[in-house]
């Protein structure tokens, strides 16, 4: 029994490792409504977890993304729904609402008072 | 207004002329109560490790000179509402709101934590007077699966030992005594009380729980008179922190299959609602060892929560539980291997719990440290136990009622108190039947009690005191005092010293707390009237934190706790293999626990957490004399590590557990070939456990007692359970082998 177990375990591992060896990658640079390192880390994680996506890195000063994905499994309007599913304005695609209530205080990028973003003047 | 500007511009200077740049980090404080953010005002805001300190205006905002070198995280104090939150501090996050993370409606707590942070894995509490412990969502699913005694398995604290080798219940041992003298609580209400306190960990569904605070020594007396050497508080998921929908499913190679699902209703502004489900099977008859008898008991539970919070006028709050448990298992023989004219020797238990606590409270609008409270709680239990030879009813019908009033003395916010009064009654009857002798124990008690609670902490509350009395006076056992306290002293910021002192009283459930009465053929003894549980415990601790950064954080600690009983319930199984003796003490009974630790994270990836424990647990029984506690390891060690890689993709959780030699009962006037050793050889455990989260969902899988060690005789007499000899109450060590698990959550926020 726990010989099956963990044989299909170990298969089960070669046959992902063996699908993740996609080599062709495509890149996008998105504008955001970023504004904090903390904005920062919510983008990169949520496209951490967004299919296709390999690798991305959020200027939070320009407000821009800048991402590396695979082509034949997804393109920059997935890409932008998911940076709009967690609460940010991605290019013309907008945040979700209940997503953007939940966001920290600080990157509350509709705020007027929040300045946030212009820190080094004080 | 005048006032506070002058602290910033004095408390400025140092840093000015200290740091070549400093920068202002300028805040709100806000309560948030019913969606709608009330601004704190005068209150004094220290950031832990500095000397920056700050007070909040009329609308709660407050500011700090911070110099530019801070980039780090940073724990903001509230004084007085002794609550802080971790913020990170850097030139770039200058203003933020800071959102209250407790809410003034949790006023019943006396547990001082109250929210934390879902990827917190474990921690010691610096502010809390008391010595706690706060175990986060993480640290809950770190063990393989599914109820309280599961979640119970990594920290270092509580020790979990097995009842019996028929049923493999888990049962839970506090500073080297048996976990029935640390009080159980759900949301600051007690939950598992009198029949159930031995084996409740067992019916209390690990889905619904979403932090746990284990605090050490005597509790607080708000609480009552029965936490003797500990207070274990479940902080259940509330509505409105919970996920919108949250599924667990749990299968292992033994055929233990589990199911939960969380899911909330908001109804209105007023009222929220959270829905608890939790359903398990057990359906493969395994036996790992050979021994004709099920390794885990065939069979079912279900366990149904339903959690209320509301709002009934503005300031006035409420939270309500009402559960139902229900378990239906059986364990026993497989097969009839030895006399085919006798039936399979099985053993059922069947269990039904129907459980409420209801909690209200006032809080004064402007002066949030006044509060008025009232926890009421009841339940309704059965359980039978039968087995061929004997069997075993108890059901206890229980009732409770406490008021907390909660002020500032002459308004100065160093000295606070409580106060309030409590009614506990309790209906109990334990029926156990054997072949030539019943027993009968019925019991009604009545306990009412007034008490109060004073706390004082100096301005830079580096030190801490609680004192506190009650006075109760039962209807078995007349009037009784029960005296608390709590010392906290931090002489400088990386140490942190606390003492407690205080005495605890319990009435014990003469049959059910002892397992050896149902699953072994012993003959029960028992002479005496029922007596009341008696004892002080006394301790301290000290918290050495090396490095506190959360990136790169290290906490050194070393406890140490001495309790010793006045009265007590001796079980004596050493007298002969043929009895179970139940007696209350003449003599001594103590228990000296020792414990070092040290948790250390060189890099916010991975953590490691090594505890080392001596226990020096003894009592006098009747003919032996002084004689260490039956089957409680005189020494444990547990080593823990999880790493994470980048977003938490995968994580790797690793346990190691050694558990020290330890007495075993009586067996020498069984023949030869059902003899055991008097003390029980050392053993070591190992599990492992990995993660992959995706999007919305986790996969884990691990392994459970790697080095599949496991009892070759859990059970003497395994082969002649009609025979005298019979005993499954020696499993000092798993009777099931490594197995193997695997699940599937998935989480809709």
């Amino acid at each position: 029994m726990n010989k099956i177990i963990i044989t299909l375990f170990l298969t089960s591992l070669i046959v992902l490792s063996s699908k993740a060896q996609d080599l062709k990658t495509d890149t996008v640079t998105i504008k955001v409504s970023s504004v904090c390192e903390m904005c920062k880390e919510t983008i990169e994680k949520a496209l951490a977890y967004t299919k296709g996506v390999k690798k991305s890195e959020v200027d939070y000063e320009n407000k821009m993304v800048f991402v590396i994905y695979k082509p034949n499994k997804t393109n920059p309007d997935l890409i932008r729904a998911a940076i709009a599913e967690v609460g940010y304005n991605a290019d013309n695609v907008l945040g979700d609402h209940e997503a953007y209530e939940k966001l920290p205080k600080c990157c509350k990028y509709k705020d007027a008072t929040n300045k946030c973003d212009d820190a080094s003047k004080h | 207004m005048q006032k506070i500007k002058i602290l910033v511009f004095i408390l400025a200077i140092p840093f000015l002329s200290m740091a070549q740049e400093s920068y202002s980090f300028n805040g709100r404080l806000l309560n948030k109560v019913d969606n709608q953010s009330i601004p704190n005002a005068s209150l004094t805001l220290v950031f832990q490790d500095t000397v920056l300190k700050s007070s909040t205006d009329i609308i709660g905002k407050f500011s700090f000179i911070v110099p530019s070198s801070f980039d780090a995280y940073f724990h903001l104090y509230v004084k007085s509402f002794n609550l802080y939150d971790s913020i990170l501090i850097t030139p770039n996050t200058q203003k933020e709101e800071v959102t209250l993370l407790a809410e003034l409606k949790e006023i019943s707590k006396t547990l001082a934590i109250t929210e934390i942070n879902e990827k917190v894995g474990i921690f010691k509490h610096q502010y809390s007077v008391e010595n706690m412990e706060v175990l986060g969502r993480d640290e809950i699913t770190r063990g393989a699966c599914c109820n309280l005694g599961d979640a119970l398995e990594t920290n270092a604290t509580i020790d979990v030992a097995i009842s019996d080798a028929v049923l493999g219940k888990s049962q839970i041992q506090v500073l080297g005594l048996d976990g029935i003298y640390t009080q159980l609580l759900a949301d600051n209400v007690p939950l598992a009380r009198g029949l159930i306190s031995s084996l409740g960990v067992n019916e209390i569904p690990g889905s619904y729980i979403e932090s746990i605070q284990i605090a050490k020594g005597a509790g607080s007396v708000v609480n009552g008179y029965e936490s003797m050497t500990g207070q274990i508080n479940l902080t259940y998921y509330k509505p409105e922190n919970m996920p919108k929908h949250f599924l667990d499913f749990f299968v292992n190679t033994m055929g233990r299959t589990e199911l939960s699902y969380n899911t909330k209703i908001e109804i209105n502004d007023r009222f929220s609602t959270a829905l608890l489900l939790k359903g398990s099977q057990q359906y493969l008859p395994v036996d790992m060892n050979n021994d004709n008898f099920l390794d885990a008991p065939l069979g079912y539970s279900f366990n149904i929560g339903n959690l209320w919070e509301f709002q009934w006028a503005k300031n006035i709050f409420g939270e309500a539980l009402v559960s139902f448990d229900k378990n239906n298992i059986k364990g026993g023989e497989i097969e009839q291997l030895f006399d085919p004219n006798l039936a399979l020797f099985d053993l059922n238990q069947d269990f039904t719990k129907a459980y409420f606590y209801l909690k209200t409270g006032y809080v004064h609008p402007e002066k949030s440290y006044k509060s008025f409270g009232v926890q009421t709680s009841g339940s309704w239990f059965n359980q039978s136990i039968n087995t061929p030879f004997k069997n075993y009813d108890g059901t206890q019908t229980y009732g409770y009622l406490n008021t907390i009033y909660m002020n500032r003395i002459a308004n100065n916010q160093l000295h606070s108190f409580k106060t309030g009064a409590s009614v506990m009654y309790d209906n109990l009857n334990e029926n156990l039947n054997e072949v030539i002798i019943d027993t009968n124990i019925t019991r009604e008690e009545l306990v009412a009690g007034i008490y109060g609670e004073y706390s004082f902490h100096n301005f830079l509350n580096t030190f801490n005191f609680t004192s506190g009395l009650r006075l109760d006076n039962s209807s078995l056992f007349g009037w009784f005092l029960t005296p608390r306290i709590h010392t906290r002293y931090q002489p400088f910021k990386k140490l942190v010293l606390k003492a407690s002192v205080g005495k605890g009283y319990r009435t014990p459930n003469q049959i059910v707390e002892n397992s050896a009465v149902m699953f072994s053929n012993r003959t029960i003894e028992l002479t005496q009237d029922i007596q009341q549980e008696e004892s002080w415990n006394m301790g301290g601790t000290a918290i050495f934190t090396l490095n506190r950064n959360p990136k790169k954080s290290s906490v050194l600690s070393v406890d140490y706790y001495y309790t010793t009983f006045q009265n007590q319930l001796i079980a004596d199984v050493y007298q002969s293999a043929r009895l179970i003796s139940l007696y209350y003490l003449d003599g001594i009974s103590f228990s000296h626990a020792l414990q070092g630790e040290w948790s250390y994270s060189p890099v916010k990836s991975f953590n490691i957490r090594t505890a080392l424990k001596w226990y020096n647990s003894k009592a006098d029984y009747r003919n032996e004399g002084l004689e260490f506690r039956p089957l409680t390891p005189i020494y444990r060690g547990l080593i823990t590590a999880g790493y994470t890689t980048k977003y938490e993709k995968y994580n790797f959780d690793i346990t190691y557990k050694h558990i020290g030699v330890q007495q075993l009962p009586n067996t020498q006037d069984n023949p030869l070939r059902y003899q055991l050793p008097e003390m029980a050889e050392a053993f070591n455990l190992l599990n492992f456990q990995i993660k992959r989260n995706f999007k919305k969902a986790t996969i884990y899988f691990g392994v459970d007692n790697v080095f599949n060690l496991q009892m070759e005789r859990p059970i003497v007499a395994s082969d002649e359970p009609y025979g005298t000899y019979f005993d499954a109450t020696m499993a000092y060590a798993p009777s099931m082998g490594r197995r193997i698990f695997a699940g599937y959550r998935y989480t809709i926020k």
